[in-house]
């Protein structure tokens, strides 16, 4: 049964959840607005452009609700379970949407006036920055309904802000666990480097037990100019939940965002980014990695918006398809009429690992300025048997060999990150992911 | 007596016989080079040996010390100790040259056991040293970007230090310069020894001077139409292959 075939009575879509007393005023509105919003926008439906190729039916929101409070007394084994950093600046924990134990920040970053704490604090301490930057890049690429549900339904998250000048060499780090079944979060991620400023920062969303839980993530990067940022997600929940992440970002002149997305996890993935670059000089790297296996579907929407001249953006995501899971990519990339001297490349490359997955690419451009330097290109390949044999001959078998090539072909990919310990995590949980595909 | 032999062996690609009846044996400790023209079966004689899935075994045996190569998987090959080194070696993306290295040492020991990383790692820059390979080609994808003397020097490291029982080398002058032709057989000479034995396949009598053989076989229509000892390379370099030609026509 398609999604919009279904009456619209769902726990969580039911009735909207207002603000608490303590939040600021615009916050309040904000939230309500969006509960109209939502209601006013149809429910996505596959005749629509931008979810063609997707596979509705496998969105379900019946019997979901907003995940419960849960007892959370072991931090340190659910910290310890996960791949982390050996060396941050802070670390915020969440399980489900709440905080479970106290905030920690480097205290000679906090001297330098960096802010790093949940979103529903720093709505109520830093109402005007937090608004000066909360929602305020559109969802263009076919999510319009569910950015109003989450800004609907949104509890908690995090606002990391880098003041002018200020540099981050350690990257901080958010780890959001979900708990119980048919649990659902909505985890806002709210980044700004100021001018000059430069940071990195991991988030990881994980599922701690195998049950339905659904994720409906927003992370909204801005980069003033001259400033540096590097963003990290890596998502790795049950094999039944279902993800929704949109993530934005906003480089102003001669700023530098990069980010990288990691998804193993879930039965359903849909994942929209947008990349605008707003300033002279800015550039932007979008980078992503997959590993679906079974029957898992992850869905890619990319937008890499040019709207100044001298920009730049480089995107490239790679998918390692096991069994009959199926991946979609649809890149865009648009030069508006000012963007003279653009750069921008978008490379999606799958390794097709079974004879029954499905990677769907398409790749766009649309060119309005002049002096343009742009490339997109998909391809879609099994497991080269030339690398194969010669790997064999000496003397690996051919399981482990698949193994070396898979993760040589993911490695592309993490090594653009740019940062030893940022791809030492990543790379660690693609260790895991392979070894476990390559023992069933 | 230990021995790589390779009896009446047939072969075709593509429904096409490439090999007619191909019989040669090296024994343990000597160097056999294997010199023919354009299309005589040299190459597919080493794909063969190694096991590749395109080349189909019509009849005949490879015995690796009596064991026979031609019912194991090519890595079972490669663990019984046979190594080709490959006249155009693969590129392999995002595996560093160590990590493959290391895959291929750890594929030699048994379940459950880890190689000694500290002293593989010695090791492994011991051999680069001899070889002339920078250090920082371990952290290098496998082949990737490396010019035509680098490529054949990598496949001579990987005989170092998988260390064989036998070698078979494909055309490893092609595409070398006289400098790197040096190194690479330097390399390779470094390795003879009582415990092994090589087969060289070449088109030149130019790899022979510097990897000199105790045997030369010349191969034409997929089987050896003469043997001799090292002086048949320089007969051939002088009198190309025609005579021989000739005389294998006389014969039939």
């Amino acid at each position: 049964m398609l999604l919009e075939e279904k009456p619209s009575v769902r726990s969580f879509l039911d009735s909207p959840e207002e603000a608490g007393e303590e939040f600021p005023d615009w916050y309040k509105s904000s939230r309500s607005d969006a509960w109209m919003t939502f209601q006013e926008i149809d429910w996505p439906k596959r005749s629509d452009e931008a979810w063609r190729f997707a596979n509705l039916k496998k969105l379900s929101h019946e019997e979901l609700y907003d995940a419960k409070e849960v007892e959370c007394n072991d931090i340190d084994r659910l910290v310890a379970s996960s791949l982390s950093l050996e060396e941050n600046a802070g670390q915020i924990f969440f399980v489900n949407d709440r905080v479970v134990t106290s905030p920690s920040l480097d205290e000679d970053f906090s001297k330098k006036g960096i802010i790093f704490k949940p979103l529903s604090q720093a709505l109520i301490d830093h109402s005007e920055l937090v608004q000066k930057y909360f929602m305020t890049q559109d969802p263009c690429l076919g999510s319009a309904k569910y950015a109003a549900l989450h800004r609907a339904r949104l509890r908690n998250g995090f606002f990391f802000y880098v003041p002018d000048g200020v540099s981050l060499t350690v990257p901080v780090e958010v780890f959001h666990w979900v708990s119980g079944n048919s649990a659902s979060i909505f985890p806002h991620s709210l980044i700004v480097a100021g001018a000059g400023s430069s940071a990195m920062i991991a988030e990881y969303v994980t599922s701690i037990d195998d049950e339905i839980s659904f994720c409906c993530g927003v992370s909204d990067i801005h980069g003033e100019e001259n400033s540096k940022l590097t963003y990290l997600r890596a998502q790795n929940l049950s094999e039944k939940a279902q993800s929704i992440h949109l993530l934005s970002t906003r480089a102003a002149l001669n700023s530098k965002i990069k980010t990288f997305n990691l998804d193993l996890g879930c039965e359903w993935v849909r994942n929209e980014s947008v990349s605008r670059l707003v300033g002279e000089g800015a550039s932007s790297e979008t980078l992503a990695v997959s590993v679906p296996e079974k029957s898992q579907e992850f869905d890619m929407r990319t937008l890499q918006l040019h709207e100044q001249p001298n920009t730049s953006s480089n995107l490239l995501y790679k998918n390692t398809l096991y069994d009959d899971s199926k991946t979609t990519f649809a890149g865009m990339i648009v030069v508006e009429d000012e963007a003279h001297h653009t750069d921008a490349y978008q490379t999606c490359r799958n390794l097709l690992m079974s004879n029954t997955c499905e990677a769907n690419s398409m790749p766009g451009l649309e060119i309005k300025a002049d002096q343009v330097k742009c490339s997109h290109g998909a391809t879609s390949n099994p497991v080269s048997e030339d690398e194969l044999f010669y790997l064999q001959t000496r003397g690996i078998n051919e399981s482990s060999a698949r193994q070396l090539l898979t993760f040589g072909f993911v490695k592309e990919a993490v090594d653009r990150i740019g940062n030893d310990s940022l791809e030492e995590v990543v790379l660690g949980k693609l260790e895991r992911r392979f070894n476990k595909i390559g023992k069933r | 007596m230990s021995k790589l032999e390779i009896k009446d062996l047939y072969a075709s690609v593509n429904g096409t016989e490439i090999l007619n009846g191909l019989s040669l044996s090296v024994p343990m400790g000597e160097v056999h080079a294997i010199m023919g023209p354009n299309g005589s079966g040299k190459s597919t004689l080493a794909k063969v040996m190694a096991g590749h899935q395109d080349y189909e075994v019509v009849s005949g045996e490879v015995l690796l010390d009596g064991k026979n190569l031609l019912g194991m998987e090519v890595d079972e090959r490669s663990r019984e100790g046979l190594f080709l080194a490959f006249q155009y070696p693969a590129e392999i993306p995002g595996v560093s040259n160590a990590n493959f290295l290391r895959a291929a040492r750890q594929s030699r020991l048994p379940d459950g056991e880890e190689i000694d990383a500290v002293a593989f790692y010695q090791e492994m820059y011991e051999k680069m040293a001899k070889l002339g390979i920078d250090k920082k080609f371990t952290g290098r994808s496998v082949n990737e970007g490396f010019s035509g003397g680098e490529k054949k020097r990598n496949e001579v490291l990987q005989m170092m230090m998988l260390e064989p029982k036998y070698a078979v080398l494909d055309e490893t002058d092609s595409g070398l310069d006289i400098d790197a032709l040096k190194i690479v057989a330097q390399g390779v000479n470094a390795m003879r020894s009582e415990d092994r034995g090589f087969l060289v396949i070449t088109h030149y009598q130019r790899l022979l001077e510097y990897i000199v053989p105790d045997h030369v076989h010349v191969l034409y229509d997929g089987r050896i139409i003469r043997s001799g000892p090292k002086e048949l390379a320089l007969e051939l370099e002088e009198k190309g292959y025609d005579w021989l030609k000739e005389g294998e026509l006389v014969k039939n």
